[in-house]
């Protein structure tokens, strides 16, 4: 499962680098595109940054025997916003349509090859991971922010005993 | 055995939807759009082969092998000694949510008219009245831009769909230029019927964009080159009519595309339309639906050139890497 966590993130990342290349974060004084695996993160990492994706993977399931060893698994994509100080914070609204323009645009085309990334390079495993359309929460309005969470399912053949 | 060529899992497509295209038909006995998967299987699917044209997605594409299979028999008991083939039919059917030009020539299977825009006061016309008179192409005209004199230029704005085709001769037989549009026992009259074949040509387009000297077009026109002779119309809507006599014939290809890898394809060298045109409800938010074209489909029988056998339609599968080839 580790590589279709990996794939995914990668694949989006990469496409956020090239569809919204100012969208980035810097975290320990290291500048990158603005999209974190949560379960990457220290354990005592602060609050989430604003204006930055995180990815949470959650359950996962056999989906279909007919074809062969098919699993799926959740990823939400949370984010929030506050908009900008020079604007009085009257942005929240654009700023967060802007982050979901950014959420559809990285997430089509809704594939991408599967790779082992855990000796530091990409190691083509011979399949795709592939995932459903995003969807949008409600708005969730915490002041001073507002953000909302995509829901999207990760289809993949798992690692372990691919036939 | 984990054998990392030669997986299993990689053998079941899966996939979202169904991709069309269709190919004009040399008519009555010109050249076929061949579809061969050696050379063309993993093509762009937003940019098919020449002369390959988008239909967009399909929904509810179902093949029927209607092909009669009979039996000689022997001895006391009847028993089967050999099978045979008689009557070699296919049908396909399947839903269009794009409605356009070719969707619904395919849908429809008769004549697709074009409605030209009307002159003022013109006696209204089930398949549009008297058009305004036909702009001609100036030379340095392509199938992707539109030279017009300045006075003509005027006459269009971007959105505009338009259709160029050659003024009517007398002509009969196929007519239309790109793909045969409509056929001609006998000739029209040529006082009234100057427009008739922009009125039912597939070689249209939608403006882009206008310069100085030329209508820019969104998509290219279907015939190549732009010849002398031509002129531009605007469209104002599309008609087909049940009742008429024309069938329309394309080849189709129709592309299912596995976001697991591999690709299934089903080639028809001929079709023709097997029932009038119908659409079918889709309810997806009330009061919302989708009102999708219904097409139901003849396939005409071929010669594969290999080995000479007939030929209704060619499936093929392209797997994908690392897949088990069985």
């Amino acid at each position: 499962m580790q590589a279709t966590k990996d794939s995914f993130y990668i694949e989006l990342r990469n496409r956020l680098v090239a569809v919204d290349p100012q969208r980035t974060i810097t975290i320990d004084g290291a500048t990158r595109p603005a999209i974190v695996v949560a379960e990457n993160e220290p354990p005592n990492a602060g609050p989430p940054l604003c204006d930055a994706f995180y990815l949470h993977w959650g359950g996962a399931r056999p989906v279909l025997p007919s074809a062969g060893t098919l699993m799926e698994m959740e990823c939400a994509i949370s984010y929030r916003t506050k908009g900008t100080d020079q604007n009085g914070n009257l942005d929240r609204g654009r700023d967060l349509a802007s982050l979901d323009n950014d959420v559809l645009a990285i997430c089509s085309p809704p594939l991408t090859e599967k790779s082992d990334y855990s000796t530091g390079s990409a190691v083509d495993l011979g399949s795709t991971i592939f995932w459903t359309q995003p969807v949008f929460s409600a708005l969730v309005n915490a002041p001073p922010y507002i953000g909302r969470e995509v829901s999207v399912s990760v289809f993949f053949y798992p690692e372990v005993n691919q036939t | 055995m984990n054998n990392p060529n030669a997986k299993r899992s990689q053998m079941a497509p899966l996939a979202r939807a169904v991709r069309a295209y269709v190919a004009p038909v040399g008519r009555p006995s010109g050249p076929i759009a061949a579809y061969d998967p050696a050379a063309e299987g993993q093509f762009n699917l937003d940019s098919p082969p020449v002369p390959w044209l988008t239909l967009g997605y399909v929904e509810n594409f179902q093949r029927t092998a209607a092909t009669k299979y009979e039996a000689l028999r022997n001895g006391p008991l009847g028993n089967i000694t050999v099978q045979y083939r008689t009557q070699p039919e296919a049908r396909l059917e399947f839903d269009l949510p794009s409605w356009g030009k070719l969707q619904m020539a395919l849908s429809g299977g008769t004549e697709m008219m074009n409605a030209l825009a009307t002159l003022p006061l013109s006696q209204p016309q089930g398949s549009g009245g008297a058009a305004i008179p036909a702009s001609p192409l100036q030379s340095g005209s392509t199938i992707s831009s539109l030279v017009l004199t300045t006075d003509q230029l005027a006459l269009f704005v971007v959105g505009d769909i338009v259709a160029v085709d050659a003024d009517y001769g007398g002509q009969t037989g196929y007519i239309g230029a790109g793909a045969p549009a409509s056929y001609l026992t006998s000739p029209l009259d040529l006082g009234t019927h100057l427009d008739y074949i922009r009125r039912v040509t597939f070689n249209i387009s939608t403006v882009s964009a206008i310069t100085s000297s030329a209508l820019t077009l969104a998509q290219p026109l279907l015939a190549a080159p732009v010849v002398p002779g031509m002129s531009v119309q605007r469209v104002m809507a599309f008609v087909d009519r049940e009742g008429s006599s024309f069938f329309q014939e394309w080849s189709g290809l129709f592309v299912v595309p596995a976001d697991s890898g591999g690709r299934a394809c089903f080639y028809y060298p001929r079709l023709q339309v097997a029932a009038g045109g119908r659409e079918a409800r889709q309810e997806f938010a009330a009061p919302l639906f989708s009102h999708m074209l219904h097409a139901t489909l003849h396939a005409l029988p071929t010669t594969d050139l290999n080995d000479g056998e007939t030929v209704l339609c060619y499936r093929s599968y392209l797997p994908t890497k690392y897949a088990a080839a069985y």
